[in-house]
């Protein structure tokens, strides 16, 4: 049973993805990871896993700078995260575009840049 | 930075800030969405090359109600700094010390309201991140940004929902030609 960033971290390494992780708290998945200068490392092709108190959120790219974000349980986020990168191999589209295709109903999950704040 | 204590505690910008204080010599984003070209404006403004947010964002390319990509911001920042130059994009937040270990950079930050925002991030102390805000007290029409301070631990967190977007300096242009 996937319940760790560890345990998340080793099923996308199985899968042939890149993973970084920020202490016990997300995760950065990727590929093509290219190294844009003195070492710091970059992808066209990355989202993020990010443990919450209650639940898991995982982040794709949407336009611009602009979001996806979806909620729920690890194994079903690490689930989605797997065929999302999966779609993308295949199209070699946007991961955003990888993304619109497998999750239904994906618009209401974009997070956009600052419109207002109150 | 300094004079933190004097500021009012607390973002317009949606940030858990730790001290936030008026700069007259920070930047105001002009439009809703303009938040990472006001911050390459900024860095343009830093390095002596006065450009308006206008053409910044014609350069850039601006899509109305998204904002800007940190690809595209990077190109544009690479083509029109004087001696630095960028890239943009999502990069592994354990890059995070060697972004800091050199010149100001641009980082992506999701606010309370769940949306996206760019500041400059200049320099991490102690575990306390310094940045510059384009969106000033009140957002465009503020008249300037702010200096702030944020605990290094909730900028990574915020960073990793923004999906750890920057954009960074990673050449100096020395010996290249016109």
């Amino acid at each position: 049973m996937m319940k760790t960033v560890a345990d998340a971290k080793a099923f996308f390494e199985n899968e042939g993805l890149y993973v970084s992780t920020d202490k016990d708290r997300s995760l950065w998945i990727a590929t093509n990871v290219r190294d844009a200068g003195n070492g710091v490392l970059i992808s066209d092709h990355a989202c993020s896993l990010i443990k919450g108190k209650q639940e898991w959120t995982a982040v794709f790219p949407a336009e611009a700078s602009c979001t996806f974000q979806i909620s729920g349980a690890l194994p079903e986020l690490a689930a989605t995260i797997s065929v999302v990168f999966a779609k993308q191999r295949v199209t070699g589209d946007p991961l955003r575009d990888a993304f619109r295709q497998v999750v239904p109903d994906s618009e209401r999950l974009i997070a956009r840049q600052v419109v207002a704040h109150v | 930075m300094g004079n933190e204590d004097s500021g009012i505690v607390g973002s317009g910008g949606g940030l858990p800030y730790l001290a936030e204080r008026d700069d007259s010599d920070v930047v105001n984003q002009e439009r809703a969405f303009s938040c990472q070209a006001a911050c390459a404006r900024q860095l343009l403004r830093d390095a002596g090359t006065d450009v308006s947010e206008g053409e910044l964002l014609a350069q850039i390319g601006y899509l109305d109600g998204w904002g800007t990509s940190a690809n595209n911001t990077g190109a544009a920042l690479d083509k029109l700094h004087p001696t630095l130059g960028f890239v943009g994009g999502s990069v592994d937040p354990t890059s995070i010390a060697i972004l800091c270990r050199r010149d100001p950079w641009i980082a992506s930050l999701k606010t309370d309201q769940g949306t996206i925002h760019a500041v400059i991030v200049d320099t991490i102390l102690a575990n306390v991140v310094y940045v510059r805000d384009p969106w000033g007290r009140t957002g465009p029409g503020s008249g300037n940004g702010t200096r702030a301070t944020m605990n290094l631990d909730a900028f990574m967190e915020r960073w990793a929902y923004a999906l750890n977007i920057a954009v960074f300096p990673n050449r100096t242009k020395k010996g290249e030609g016109p």
